[in-house]
């Protein structure tokens, strides 16, 4: 049988990235532009917004990835793309791109939703048992998923405000710890010993959670505390703070998700995100399920971040299940992943 | 320039406020919102969308940008531009500049001064600056250019 060689691009947000996934497995390229040199001068901080950035991003990761040694461009089966949601300019300049391709290639369009990719990254390092749920835990994404096959999605809880690696940011902030925050408060919380205070627990429905009240509860006990001449917290307040933040969050999360596992009688909970780094949850997790049948997967770093190599994976059972997108396909920056 | 001033003693009753104000609009309106953070600029834009007929959640673009909710007629985009403190100009280019004044559209944009000269420089806004008083309490004040 013919190879499915599926090019895939993601643009959504602050990435152009670029992946090529030969017959749904192997990944023969997976390129992220993100300007090194501007990082650098940037130290590593601030997001590539402009769509014109993506619009010159595109054709260097486009013409790294065709430059490959021993590929044949020609054997490209299908084009895949981020459809949404997503910045509304850069979802443009990436379907735009694909549209290009798919018409002077002569093969079939899809168009996929950026948090379906998230989700389907973990199936690099493991194939899908269903039914499942998903937690993606992000700066952007605190989301609850169940999907009963693969590529349906009903959203089961949602954060109500913040997300749980955004809210985690802005008290690292407030605490005068640089960034990247959440991984800072992390870093200093790992210590045996560190003394924890109790905080309040926000009421939220169903499987639904809440960050906003509890950062801006931790803000205002953090402006109260002593400064030294310097204007700085003693170090073993902020890692109490540091701690207790960690422990609060993610344990919100983890009973939900375990909840939720439950009530639905899930055979494997994958966790996917930014915030699945934190190594209080990847500690702590499997103690939460240790009682249950029910395995659960933390993938590594890279299948958390933007890639195009999580859009192909999605792409390649959307193709399956006949999902393709006409060429006419618009972008949706406010599409809605129940509606896959 | 009409400035109306309230307290509001909850986020329902701040929602409440964000509800009365969307009576008022033709579409096309852009407001800012201006305050600290936990003051209830996100709850406001929560009210506004939910007078907008927004179905679901409301919740944090600070990550995103840009979120885009659909309404009965109109579209809300809710812009963050907290993320982009210190970033050159010409990176702060969220594109905007087609998508405020749209009578489909209504644009909410919190932290505005970190925006892009486009979103400093736009009229007429209805600006919200919200403050806290105390656990519960909010000062909000709107300022409205359209009158």
């Amino acid at each position: 049988m013919k190879d499915e060689i599926i090019l895939a691009i993601e643009s959504s947000c602050d990435e152009t990235a670029i992946a090529i996934l030969k017959n749904g497995k192997e990944l023969l390229v997976n390129s992220v532009n993100t300007q090194i040199e501007d990082h650098k001068r940037f130290g590593g901080v601030y997001p590539e917004l402009a769509s014109r950035l993506h619009l010159q991003n595109i054709t260097k990761v486009l013409a790294y990835a065709l430059s490959l040694k021993d590929f044949d461009y020609k054997t490209i089966t299908h084009v895949a793309v981020t459809g949404g949601p997503g910045l509304p300019g850069a979802l443009q300049i990436g379907a735009m791109a694909a549209k290009t391709l798919a018409t002077y290639l002569n093969v079939p369009l899809i168009s996929v939703h950026h948090l379906a990719g998230h989700i389907y990254a973990n199936e690099y390092v493991t194939e899908f048992k269903y039914p499942l749920l998903a937690l993606i835990a992000s700066g952007g994404n605190s989301e609850i998923v169940y999907l009963p096959s693969p590529m349906k999605f009903e959203i089961i809880g949602e954060t109500e405000d913040d997300a749980i690696g955004e809210a985690f940011d802005k008290v690292a902030r407030e605490l005068g710890l640089p960034y990247p925050g959440g991984v800072n408060l992390d870093k200093i919380s790992k210590e045996e010993g560190i003394k924890t205070f109790p905080l309040p627990k926000p009421k939220v429905s169903g499987y639904n959670l809440s960050y906003s009240g509890l950062k801006s509860h931790l803000i205002r006990m953090i402006q109260k505390e002593k400064r030294d001449e310097e204007g700085k917290i003693p170090l073993e307040v902020v890692k109490s703070y540091a701690r207790s933040t960690e422990e609060h969050f993610v344990n919100q999360m983890l009973d939900k998700l375990h909840q939720a596992a439950v009530d639905y009688h899930v055979r494997q909970v994958v966790v996917g995100g930014g915030v699945s780094a934190n190594s209080y949850l990847r500690s702590h997790v499997n103690d939460v399920f240790k009682n249950d049948d029910i395995e659960v997967m933390l993938p590594p770093l890279w299948c958390t971040t933007d890639n195009a190599a999580m859009i192909a994976k999605a792409a390649h059972h959307m193709i399956e299940l006949g999902h393709l997108a006409p060429l006419s396909m618009t972008t949706m920056p406010n599409r809605n992943l129940e509606d896959e | 320039m009409k400035i109306t001033e309230y307290v509001s003693n909850s986020p329902e009753e701040t929602k409440k406020i964000a509800s009365e104000l969307v009576s008022t609009f033709h579409g096309g309106e852009v407001i800012k919102a201006i305050g600290d953070m936990g003051c209830g600029k996100t709850a406001f834009c929560q009210g506004i969308g939910k007078a907008l007929g927004v179905k679901g959640i409301i919740n944090s673009p600070t990550f995103n940008l840009i979120k885009v909710y659909q309404g009965e007629k109109i579209t809300l985009y809710h812009v963050d531009c907290y993320r982009l403190e210190g970033v050159d100009e010409e990176r702060k280019d969220l594109a905007l500049d087609e998508v405020m004044g749209d009578k489909k559209i209504i644009t909410y944009i919190e932290w505005p001064n970190y925006g892009s000269e486009d979103i400093i420089n736009y009229h007429p806004v209805i600006t919200i600056k919200l403050s806290y008083l105390d656990d519960e309490q909010r000062k909000i004040v709107i300022e409205d250019e359209r009158f």
